[in-house]
């Protein structure tokens, strides 16, 4: 098997807790032990709710708030021991693209200078930085004849386009996209997503694609890994996580979601799911998990292979021969 | 349909002053609601969904807005033109409303109960004492236990999704006969997300109230609602039952939508995005608002604005709507509707 | 180093060569200034900060018995001020480019042009020459007060009305405030209800600075009415080169300072449930 293009071994990211009447010493651990690899050419997808660690994972991998613990390798080289320039010159092969184009924009600048921040980063003459820009431009589709124009004049889609360009104007390998149509409207949001699979295939590119979307990611990716405080708790291929998943969360997760398809929602009254703290001992889903056994409360699941590259944590999987 | 609980008909709204530019982000709404059902407005941002709540609860910032044209019907009374202190005596007693991020909607700096009490006590002149017994219950209603103790908290000391059924208690406690939910789920996550949907389905069963559920997510309404109405640019597009709009969908425009959300059973397959963007208030396109975009356009489209008729029985009988639109109506607004 | 020697002043024009180097070993200033401020810190820390040279009395006694009077008149000029200014601002942000909020804003302007001192002047000529309501100086009674209070508290007011209405019309734009008016609560309540607590708070904060700051202001305003505060009484150490007493006065402000603004954030975490510990 060939080198994964990123692979992320044991990363673990704690942020020391504030206050000095915080109950924690070791400090919260916004990623615990995450482990995963992705295949170039690939897409792979990471879902998880708000406060799973998702987006604390890609910033961490990226080395734009370095992990605590673990390391990141990029076709095969740990960047964990790069130096700052070194760093910088691995930069251009993974990319990230936000959520929120009007965050990663500066108003105060116009299209093209923010565009060449980037490239001027990476030494290129101001010629090229021209050309590359205009390519991308034209890449995203936005008229590279608007490049002198400020973010303000650019709708949401098109914003999100051009930090789109930005990232691929120094030719990654890699992008990382976190949430990266989430705030636009469903008209825009499925003319984004038909262009990031255009460039995709045009440019072969690997996407790690964050997002709380299921329905978008089980439409775009090839692997699926979910998150669930701060772990992976499950990690395979889609047709695996949709149609045969073993964790409990992953299966209430995606069962949860709203379709195009199938029936109306039954009403019911539910507790609050939310209130349940779990143990600090074993499985962080045990409070939550309609499966629950008293070992789960004291013994925390590893991610182990279940057969097929499909990995779970889960002392008690879902068992899938009856067709479930 | 004349025991429609709310009927909006025609229901224009500009905004005045330099920077709105005399826009009118609502070209005469038509919608209805009948007694007890769950009716989504669906629509992408700017379409005028929120607005359209806005002027039924009545709370349309004049100025600089201005209503044109229209009236809006409840329970039998016009409502446009009612003096402020009757509106005032209907929002909150017979029309609810739930918003779309509690953390933002809560008063931060008061107690979660003293929120809830205030309307129980001007709205049913109940005691100070009765109104926090009917909170805590309200509380154990809307799936919180133990509500005596989370009357005393303060809206930050709660998650979010305890947060949105606070919201929720409080827009049901005066046991309104409306419902309006403005995008009551976007800042949840899934699991939450199915929890309060089905919170309100409860909630709607229990207290036979109407639901006006405002989104612009159609998988969300395709789960929730009974009646669908698609809004395009300030004019409802396409009504009728959540079977007809999602399974023959009459409009392009409903199509289209249809067709662009992402899905596990579309893997491959590329999504039908609508090309370009929402034209905003100030320049709607002439004709039809959505020929720009519109791969079926043709020149009449582009001159004669179409009229919301019904297509229920086939042929277009011209029955305005609102006007005779029953339970089982399908209306559209398109001159190329019907005819594919 | 600040110039000019205070054994001179001391010892008065005629001393000979001698008894200023006598005057010096007593108060030690022919020590080297490091030394000199080691032993100064040191005695700070015990709130000892000498005898002044001028009086021979310790300066902590001194500002004692004039801080009493310098914190009256800050207190009344505090709450001349919030009684200005919050009904001002809180009417100014509800009736938002009415003639009320451009008086007020008008009102605010000016307060912020005028110099205390002057203003204080011109409320004497009217108010104790003209048409004589209060006494022209002297201390003791809370009439003395009112004037230098009105002098030291309007140009306080000016900002705080400016802060108030800013604050009041950003929360009267939260989208609490429609809930409010969407459970059909009357304007009044959602307004003096719902915004006013919410709109209050960052003036609470910038009350309790400004307070601060009118411990230090008061000098001028003294000056002017001739009151014998603290403010006096460091222009007077200054002006004599009595060293320990400025030294003492400037640490005691300091101190004062930071004092309130500790209370102001207990008050201000009492007011707002968000930062509340536990």
């Amino acid at each position: 098997m060939s080198t994964p293009i990123l692979e992320v071994r044991r990363l673990e990211k704690r942020y020391a807790a504030s206050g000095i009447l915080s109950r924690s010493r070791a400090g919260l651990k916004a990623v615990d032990g995450v482990s995963f690899a992705v295949e170039a050419g690939s897409t792979f997808g990471l879902v998880g709710e708000s406060g799973c660690g998702k987006t604390t994972l890609a910033r961490a991998l990226l080395y734009l708030d370095p992990p605590t613990v673990g390391e990141v390798l990029f076709e095969g080289t740990p960047l964990g021991g790069l130096s700052r320039a070194g760093l910088r010159g691995f930069r251009r092969h993974m990319q990230i693209v936000f959520q929120d184009p009007n965050g990663a924009l500066d108003p105060k600048m116009s299209v093209r200078a923010s565009m060449g921040e980037g490239l001027a980063n990476l030494g290129v003459p101001r010629a090229e930085r021209e050309r590359r820009t205009a390519a991308a431009l034209e890449l995203v589709g936005i008229q590279p004849a608007h490049a002198g124009r400020y973010p303000h004049e650019f709708s949401g889609g098109q914003k999100q386009r051009i930090t789109i360009a930005r990232a691929l104007s120094v030719d990654p390998r890699l992008l990382v996209l976190d949430e990266p149509v989430s705030n636009l409207d469903v008209s825009i949001q499925a003319q984004i997503i038909n262009l990031l699979l255009d460039l995709k295939s045009r440019l072969a590119l690997t996407y790690l694609f964050i997002s709380h979307d299921l329905n978008l990611v089980a439409y775009l990716a090839d692997r699926i890994a979910v998150m669930y405080r701060g772990r992976i708790v499950e990690l395979g291929s889609t047709a695996r996580i949709l149609d045969s998943a073993l964790h409990p969360y992953t299966r209430r997760l995606f069962a949860s979601v709203p379709r195009l398809t199938g029936e109306r929602i039954a009403p019911k009254m539910e507790g609050d799911s939310e209130a349940g703290d779990s143990s600090r001992k074993g499985c962080r889903y045990a409070a939550r998990c309609e499966r629950g056994e008293l070992a789960c409360h004291s013994n925390d699941p590893e991610l182990h292979d279940a057969g097929g590259g499909h990995l779970v944590a889960c002392l008690l999987p879902e068992k899938n021969d009856q067709g479930g | 349909m004349a025991d429609a609980l709310l009927s909006i008909r025609d229901l224009a709204v500009s905004f005045q002053g330099r920077e709105a530019g005399g826009s009118r982000p609502l070209r005469g709404v038509d919608l209805e609601v009948g007694p007890g059902e769950v009716h989504a407005l669906v629509g992408e941002s700017g379409s005028g969904k929120t607005l359209t709540a806005t002027c039924v609860l009545g709370l349309l910032p004049v100025p600089p807005a201005r209503i044109e044209a229209g009236s809006i019907r409840f329970q039998g009374r016009e409502l446009l033109g009612l003096a402020e202190r009757e509106r005032r005596k209907l929002r909150g007693r017979r029309i609810g409303m739930v918003f779309q991020e509690p953390s933002k909607y809560l008063n931060p700096s008061m107690r979660v109960g003293e929120q809830i009490v205030e309307a129980l006590i001007l709205h049913l002149g109940l005691s100070r004492r009765g109104a926090r017994a009917r909170a805590a219950e309200l509380l154990e209603l809307v799936g919180l236990p133990g509500g005596r103790q989370i009357l005393r908290r303060y809206p930050h000391e709660l998650s979010g999704g305890m947060r949105q059924r606070v919201m929720i208690a409080m827009a049901v406690s005066c046991e309104p006969a409306l419902l309006i939910a403005d995008e009551p789920t976007t800042a949840l996550d899934v699991t939450l997300q199915r929890q309060i949907l089905r919170l309100l389905l409860e909630l709607r069963d229990r207290l036979g109230m109407a639901v006006l559920f405002v989104s612009h997510d159609l998988a969300v309404v395709h789960g929730i609602s009974e009646r669908v109405s698609v809004i395009y640019c300030g004019k409802i597009v396409e009504s009728g039952s959540r079977e007809r709009v999602f399974g023959r969908p009459l409009h392009p425009y409903t199509q289209a939508l249809l067709a662009s959300v992402p899905e596990a059973s579309r893997r491959g397959t590329r999504l039908a995005a609508i090309p370009g963007t929402v034209p905003d208030a100030a320049h709607v396109p002439a004709g039809c608002a959505f020929h720009p975009r519109c791969p079926l356009a043709v020149e009449k489209c582009r001159l004669e604005v179409p009229a919301l008729l019904d297509y229920a029985a086939g042929p277009p009988g011209r029955a305005p709507a609102g006007g005779e639109a029953g339970a089982s109506s399908h209306l559209a607004a398109c001159h190329l509707a019907g005819r594919s | 180093m600040v110039p000019g020697d205070p054994a001179l002043v001391i010892a008065g024009v005629d001393a000979t060569a001698e008894d200023i180097a006598a005057i010096r070993a007593r108060i030690g200033t022919d020590r080297p200034l490091p030394a000199q401020y080691l032993d100064w810190l040191w005695r700070v820390v015990r709130f000892d900060f000498g005898t002044s040279l001028t009086s021979g009395q310790p300066v902590t006694a001194l500002i004692f018995e004039r801080f009493g009077l310098t914190l009256s008149l800050a207190l009344l000029g505090m709450l001349i001020s919030l009684v200005v200014a919050l009904p001002i601002g809180v009417v100014s942000a509800v009736r938002r480019w009415s003639f009320w909020d451009y008086l007020g804003m008008g009102f605010s302007q000016a307060g912020m042009a005028v110099p205390s001192f002057w203003l204080g002047i011109l409320l004497l000529l009217a108010l104790a020459v003209k048409i004589p309501l209060f006494p022209l100086f002297g201390s003791g009674s809370l009439r003395h007060l009112v004037l230098p209070a009105v002098a030291l508290g309007i140009a306080r007011a000016a900002v705080l009305l400016r802060l108030t209405r800013a604050s009041m019309v950003e929360e009267l734009s939260k989208e609490y405030v429609i809930t409010a008016r969407a459970k059909g609560l009357t304007e009044r309540m959602v307004k003096y209800k719902h915004a006013l607590r919410n709109g209050l708070l960052p003036v609470v904060t910038i009350a309790g600075i400004q307070l601060g700051y009118m411990l230090g202001g008061a000098i001028i305003i003294e000056q002017v009415f001739s009151l014998p505060g603290l403010g006096r009484l460091f222009l007077f150490g200054v002006y004599q080169r009595d060293f320990p007493l400025i030294q003492g006065g400037v640490v005691f402000v300091a101190f004062a300072f930071s004092l309130i603004n500790f209370l102001v954030d207990i008050l201000y975490s009492v007011l707002n449930p968000r930062i509340r510990v536990g």
